[in-house]
């Protein structure tokens, strides 16, 4: 089940949330749980077995780390068997017919492809599972004794899909008891509704000029429908992504959770370091936190630290897709980045700022071109008409003009929206009684809007046929 | 910023909005069919343990809860002013032109499938040398009234298409095409389309038929012989229904009756009769186009006799029988056409499940007519059921 469907709105949040709230706090655990597989289940009801499993093994896992204080060596045996289960399990669902495709290509085999359909949120829950397991393991959190308060801390709803990847610390304390107050539930409220708002409203309109850009031939394309094209996907990923993030915060705090925040305004960067501090923070984190550091960070040389940095760009590329152009999105990120460290911050530094944000804005829209096609002789055609390489290259076209003024009011609000200057008086209005007042109402009407968008995406005249 | 007393306001409004959607969604009569979209909705749901594994009952219950949505229709209203409020022209594929028009882009077709496609015609056509052929093709209203578009909106050339066919085409159909028979006439004040619809105005369709005529070497009858009736002036049509648009002016729909002739309609899929070319209840519907011959059918048989009126002005029938192969364009066409034929066959081979070729074996025909507008004609193809 997603956030952003009338299902999930009108049915399952009421639902769950009469449930949750009408029960004595000790059982809410066990309301929250068959909530989360019930969710889970809507969407791919096989793979809940999955879930389970690899939930049961290192709920045991963390157990058994607790209690082996004081083998050593035991400990780990116990953490490298579990860390080497949640990726072999990730490797296979995620990864295997990428692996099959590429022996295929390079030894001329011709192995079967497995077409297992990918169990939704594997790539986040086995980062939480990895991150509990190793955070037991360095003894910085307490093994979880309860295998309810355990099961609830993976399946929870609100981040199992899509993230924030929860490390086992931020929310441990709140498995066991939660503080419910009114300003919170309201918080949460607001926060959910923003980010439906962000996906609904945002997100999947400027998702709509992508598609009609990026469904065109690249050779058709004017230089200026081009860049109109990749600045919409920016818009829409980072809206996608971090709507959802935001409701994800929101129905945390609804139950009574507190996430950590995900993005903190991306495209306000002055450089890729920045926007990486920006962007997807929990997945960085969790990459410094598992990967980075015990590889020895930055402590062991500049030559080690580069290393350091192309294993984890690698990685964090590859993870986003099992797919070629995921590692040269990586890999691109990798080489900026070094750079950056090695001087391009320092001559940044002396650059006017307006200068910095075009840097950074730039490279990552050239990014998004690398992440967005899977096939690369579309990526280089895509970049060619960025470029005006074709052969009959415009600048700008009657097509193009006909996109912008059906977009500029959207894309006018996707810049605020992405920006969110602060205005004074704008601030202290808001804290007002009124200003809170009207908050309160725009929420509303947004809330009202998002539904209307997403009955309308149910509207589908069969004009000619009735049969 | 959330204090206690607006944090009650937040709770009650946010579950307060849910919670009722999900009352009256329960609450609510089940509608099994909307006739705004002309099409059947999710109003049954069940549960099964296979229903549950193949992921049928989730997708079943997600298109349930869409489709009986309490209010369902506001909703579209509110997400096309908000559509409108932000300056977009174009809603669900349909553009908000100038003067209350709306229209519909064409695509640029798939020339290798059409080129076939026309083939297949030509060979059909072949076998029946005594029977002589026309393909007339009619442009849709965007093809006629581009300064009307958005700024900067583009539609596919039908000229091109409609030219691109004709060459195509074997030497033993003649071709009419509808953009030479309509364009002189776009700056009339007298429309020759629904501004909300996508199908011509009856004096769109007289214009074509005037030129098929004289393609057939037949007088037409003038416009003056004609008694010109106006049944319907809040038509609101398929475009509409799409776009969503507010501010939009309803449509007229007029009726051309000479009095020359009575017509007598079977209409062969569910064996009835009508008396008329027009069917008054489906004025009381929304898709009030299906005035003309009650709709859409697979199979009818007109048979036309002339009146004592049409007796006495000497009028005459030229034709003695006749198929016509068409889309709904054919509707506002025939009651023309019928002032000239004594018997017409009216196939619509989307919905018609035999062969066209059997039929036209059993049926000998003096005249054939292929009546399509031209992105119906590129885009579904379906005129010889080749699909099947």
């Amino acid at each position: 089940m997603v956030f952003s469907s009338l299902i999930f709105l009108i049915i399952f949040l009421p639902v769950l949330l009469l449930l949750y709230y009408s029960c004595p706090t000790r059982w809410r655990n066990v309301v929250l749980l068959c909530g989360s597989l019930v969710f889970y289940a809507w969407g791919e009801p096989v793979y809940i077995a999955l879930l389970l499993l690899s939930t049961t093994a290192d709920y045991f896992f963390g157990r058994a780390l607790g209690k082996r204080q004081s083998n050593e060596r035991h400990r780990k045996w116990l953490v490298a068997g579990s860390v080497l289960i949640n990726l072999a399990v990730l490797g296979f669902f995620k990864y295997a017919d990428f692996i099959i495709e590429n022996l295929n290509a390079l030894l001329g085999s011709s192995i079967e492809a497995l077409e297992l359909p990918l169990p939704i949120g594997i790539s986040f829950y086995t980062f939480q599972s990895i991150s509990y397991i190793v955070d037991v393991y360095r003894k910085k959190v307490e093994p979880q004794q309860s295998w309810l308060s355990f099961a609830v801390y993976i399946s929870l709803f609100p981040q199992l899909v899509a993230g924030p990847i929860v490390q086992y610390g931020t929310i441990a304390a709140q498995l066991g008891k939660r503080m419910f107050s009114e300003v919170q539930f309201a918080e949460g409220i607001a926060r959910f509704i923003r980010g439906l708002a962000k996906k609904v409203l945002l997100a999947n309109n400027i998702g709509l000029l992508w598609e009609q850009i990026s469904s065109q031939q690249t050779d058709q394309l004017a230089i200026a429908m081009a860049w109109l094209g990749i600045i919409a996907f920016a818009f829409q990923i980072y809206f996608d992504f971090s709507g959802y993030s935001d409701m994800a915060i929101g129905l945390g705090l609804m139950f009574g959770f507190r996430f950590n925040e995900n993005f903190n305004l991306p495209y306000r960067a002055a450089s890729i370091t920045e926007f990486w501090r920006r962007w997807h923070i929990s997945l960085g984190s969790w990459f410094k936190e598992y990967v980075y550091i015990p590889l020895g960070g930055n402590r062991q040389g500049l030559l080690k630290q580069l290393r350091n940095i192309l294993i984890v760009w690698t990685l964090t590329g590859i993870w986003h897709g099992a797919s070629w152009n995921f590692v040269l999105w990586g890999l691109y990120f990798a080489l900026i980045l070094t750079l950056e460290k090695l001087f391009m911050l320092k001559l940044l530094a002396r650059c006017p700022r307006i200068l910095q944000h075009s840097y950074a804005i730039l490279l990552i829209l050239l990014g998004w071109v690398i992440f967005v096609f899977e096939d690369l002789q579309q990526m280089s055609g895509y970049f060619t008409a960025m470029l005006g390489l074709q052969h009959h290259a415009v600048w700008l076209d009657e097509a193009t003009l006909y996109q912008l003024s059906n977009y500029i009011v959207l894309l006018a609000i996707l810049v605020v929206c992405a920006v969110a200057p602060r205005f004074s008086v704008l601030e202290r209005f808001k804290i007002s009684m009124t200003g809170a007042l009207v908050s309160w109402g725009v929420h509303m009407a947004l809330l009202l809007l998002c539904i209307a968008y997403l009955v309308d995406a149910s509207f589908n005249p069969f004009l000619y046929f009735r049969f | 910023m959330i204090n206690k007393k607006t944090a009650k306001l937040y709770k009650f409004g946010f579950t307060g909005i849910i919670g009722l959607l999900l009352v009256l969604l329960l609450a609510m009569p089940k509608a099994s069919f909307s006739y705004f979209e002309n099409r059947q909705l999710q109003s049954k749901l069940e549960l099964s343990w296979q229903s549950l594994l193949d992921k049928s009952f989730a997708e079943n219950a997600e298109n349930y809860v869409a489709d009986q949505f309490p209010w369902r229709e506001h909703w579209f209203g509110l997400k096309a002013f908000a559509e409108q409020a932000r300056f977009m022209t174009v809603n669900n594929g349909i553009y908000l032109g100038k003067e209350h028009f709306l229209f519909e882009a064409m695509k640029e077709p798939s020339w290798g499938e059409v080129e076939q496609y026309v083939d297949s015609i030509n060979q059909l056509i072949g076998k029946f040398p005594a029977v002589h052929s026309t393909l007339l093709l009619a442009p849709t209203s965007v093809e006629l009234y581009p300064q009307l578009l958005p700024k900067y909106a583009d539609s596919y050339s039908q000229r091109e298409a409609a030219e691109r066919i004709a060459a195509q085409l074997a030497a033993q159909i003649a071709f009419v095409n509808g953009i030479d028979a309509l364009q002189p006439y776009t700056s009339e004040h007298k429309l020759l389309y629904y501004r909300n619809d996508h199908h011509w105005s009856s004096y769109g369709a007289y214009l074509a038929y005037a030129a098929y005529m004289e393609k057939l070497g037949i007088a037409p009858l003038s416009l003056d012989e004609f008694e010109i009736s106006v049944v319907s002036s809040s038509y609101r049509g398929s475009y509409h229904t799409k776009g969503q648009f507010i501010g939009t002016e309803a449509d007229v729909i007029e009726r051309y009756d000479s009095g020359y002739v009575q017509s007598h309609v079977y209409i062969a899929d569910h064996n009835s009769t009508m008396d008329s070319l027009y069917d008054d209840s489906r004025l009381t519907q929304k898709d009030q186009y299906n005035y003309f011959l009650g709709g859409v059918h697979a199979l009818m048989t007109i048979t036309n006799e002339l009146t004592d009126k049409g007796k006495e002005a000497g009028h005459q029938f030229e034709i003695d029988s006749m198929l016509v192969v068409k889309d709904s364009y054919a509707h506002a066409f025939i009651p023309f056409l019928s002032q000239h034929v004594r018997e017409i066959h009216v196939v619509d081979p989307r919905y018609y499940n035999g062969s066209l070729e059997q039929y036209m074996k059993e049926h000998p025909v003096q005249e054939l007519l292929l009546l399509y507008n031209i992105p119906t004609f590129v885009e579904e193809r379906s005129l010889l059921g080749l699909k099947r």
